[in-house]
């Protein structure tokens, strides 16, 4: 497969980190089990209304969407946290976070797919 | 060189686990991670050289953290994390003692690689400090510093030694070149002052108006010309040791401002209002005879017995016996090895012509004169006529070398025929002889 059809890319990570076999597989790791845990906690967040909790975890989701080169989705989360710790447009935030969560899916899948042992 | 340990607080596992792979790059750095502030303070024992601490904490705030660590290791930098950037809250840390504070989105690597970068020069800085201090204790062990086995240096030796035990102060009197500022250095640096400043203060080499100034410092527009505040040398030797050489050079007016500052421990910049807490040990030096100049009413009689404390009176170099000899070895060898050239030896008539020396100018002249004596010789040996006394052709002092009656005889009609222009009749008519007397010596090389 090309590298540039990958919905991810580690360019980011190698460079932040270096190029390690080790740590980057442990890097995916800590990424494939925080994601669903974070987009998790920002959909009970929303479910409750809390708003402001949405954008602590948009927050904190948002540092590994860039490292792990989620161009698009790191782009919705910057959107969706500037909302969320804003006063207006609240009622775009479901649709975006519906986006977001397809995003980091697919994204989830294909990084499985490549590193199996995670 | 040892690890540098970082310490990681950082509830963010994925952020953290970055950081730590990243930091981890540089194989000197140990980097450790930790998810609560508490398990960093149950680790804080093992002294990281820096801590980076993510702000907003579930457990602790991350004030609450930093104080605990500073509580336990003043010293640990802590570089401050937030997700926010909150300048009120930023602000409110630094002034806590954060040693800096940045905010996730910002390029975080570069800048603590940075502050690594600091934080490594600095610590290395830090223990060049220390190595240098001890070297320079090493350099005043005052056995190798001031040399000699006569029972007069002996009997300093044991001086030294007892002051270096208590803070007494002390006043050393000595000929010019007997190595005064020598003890001082050695009772410093080998008590427990030794890691303080050592600030040594020629008295009669600051003009009159300007010492109050100099000893005590001033504020910013105390008189024309204190632009900003100076500190003065007794601030300056905190701690430490002041070495106030030549004190029989200070003037009356000044002499009391000492006496109140030696009794009050403390002092007052000039032009200033704050008192200053002064713990420094005094060390005065002399080459006048203080009590004659007490009696005569030019120093205070009780500033005088003040200073007086442990007196060390330094023997003249003519006193010391074959510390000379030790002592001229010592200087040559010293010179030798420092420049570079072959070794050279003493001879005998040379060593004779040292120990009849007054050496009105003590160890510093013995030293000049040594240190001439190599450069002018041409073989492997200093003889007699490689040394070469400038002090001694005053005619005042002449008596103090050693010789015959009939050397001396010789030295004065030399002394004459230099003062008259080699006439060797004028010579004969002041000193009472026959020219013949004289013409017959030129003609023997006796002159």
């Amino acid at each position: 497969m090309n590298k540039h059809d990958k919905s991810y890319n580690l360019d980011k990570l190698i460079e932040f980190i270096g190029n390690d076999e080790a740590a980057v597989s442990s890097m995916v790791g800590i990424f494939l089990q925080s994601t669903p845990e974070l987009l998790g906690n920002i959909n009970d967040s929303l479910q409750k209304s809390d708003i402001t909790a949405v954008g602590k975890y948009a927050h904190m989701l948002k540092p590994s969407l860039d490292i792990f080169g989620l161009d698009k989705a790191f782009e919705l989360i910057k959107k969706i946290e500037t909302i969320a710790k804003s006063s207006e447009n609240h009622h775009l935030l479901p649709d975006m976070i519906r986006d977001l969560k397809a995003m980091l899916d697919r994204a989830q899948t294909d990084i499985r797919a490549d590193y199996p042992a995670n | 060189m040892e690890a540098f340990r970082i310490f990681i607080v950082e509830d963010d596992l994925f952020y953290g686990e970055m950081l730590r792979h990243h930091l981890s790059l540089n194989p000197d750095n140990e980097v450790h991670l930790f998810k609560t502030g508490a398990e960093c303070l149950k680790n804080i024992y093992k002294s990281p050289a820096l801590v980076s601490l993510d702000y907003s904490r579930p457990d602790m705030s991350g004030l609450e953290v930093m104080k605990a660590i500073k509580k336990e290791n003043n010293e640990v930098p802590v570089v401050i994390v937030s997700g926010q950037d909150d300048i009120s809250t930023a602000v409110r840390l630094l002034r806590e003692g954060a040693y800096d504070y940045f905010v996730k989105d910002d390029d975080v690597k570069d800048r603590l690689w940075n502050i690594i970068k600091k934080i490594r020069e600095n610590l290395q800085l830090k223990s060049e400090i220390s190595y240098l201090k001890e070297e320079i204790g090493k350099k005043y062990e005052f056995r190798k510093v001031i040399k000699g086995n006569s029972p007069a240096i002996k009997n300093i030796f044991s001086l030294i030694e007892k002051a270096t035990r208590t803070n007494i102060s002390v006043s050393i009197t000595g000929e010019t070149g007997t190595g005064k500022e020598l003890v001082a250095k050695a009772i410093h640096y080998n008590s427990p002052r030794a890691k303080y400043p050592f600030v040594a203060v020629n008295v009669s080499a600051i003009p009159t108006d300007l010492i109050e100034s100099e000893m005590f410092g001033h504020e910013k527009g105390s008189f024309t010309g204190a632009i900003t505040r100076k500190i003065g040398k007794f601030e300056q030797a905190q701690g430490g040791t002041i070495f106030l050489d030549e004190i029989g050079e200070m003037d009356l007016n000044m002499q009391s401002k000492l006496l109140r500052v030696l009794q009050e421990r403390e002092l007052t910049r000039v032009g200033g209002n704050d008192l200053v807490k002064i713990d420094v040990r005094l060390i005065v030096a002399t080459n006048r005879n203080l009590a004659d100049d007490v009696q005569k009413g030019r120093f205070r009689e009780d500033l005088y017995y003040r200073l007086l404390g442990l007196p060390i009176e330094l023997p003249p170099l003519r006193f010391r016996g074959n510390d000379i000899l030790m002592l001229a070895k010592y200087f040559v060898d010293d010179f030798c090895a420092e420049n570079k050239m072959p070794k050279l030896s003493i001879s005998e008539p040379a060593q004779k012509k040292l120990m009849q020396y007054h050496f009105p100018g003590n160890v510093r002249e013995l030293r000049a004169i040594m240190e001439l004596a190599a450069v002018l010789t041409d073989g492997e040996q200093i003889d007699d006529k490689h040394i070469s006394y400038t002090a001694s052709d005053s005619p005042g002092n002449f008596l103090l070398v050693e010789s015959t009656l009939e050397e001396y005889n010789r030295k004065i009609i030399r002394y004459y025929l230099q003062k008259y222009n080699n006439n060797v009749l004028h010579v004969a008519k002041k000193l009472d002889i026959g020219k013949s007397t004289i013409y017959r010596m030129i003609k023997e090389n006796l002159l």
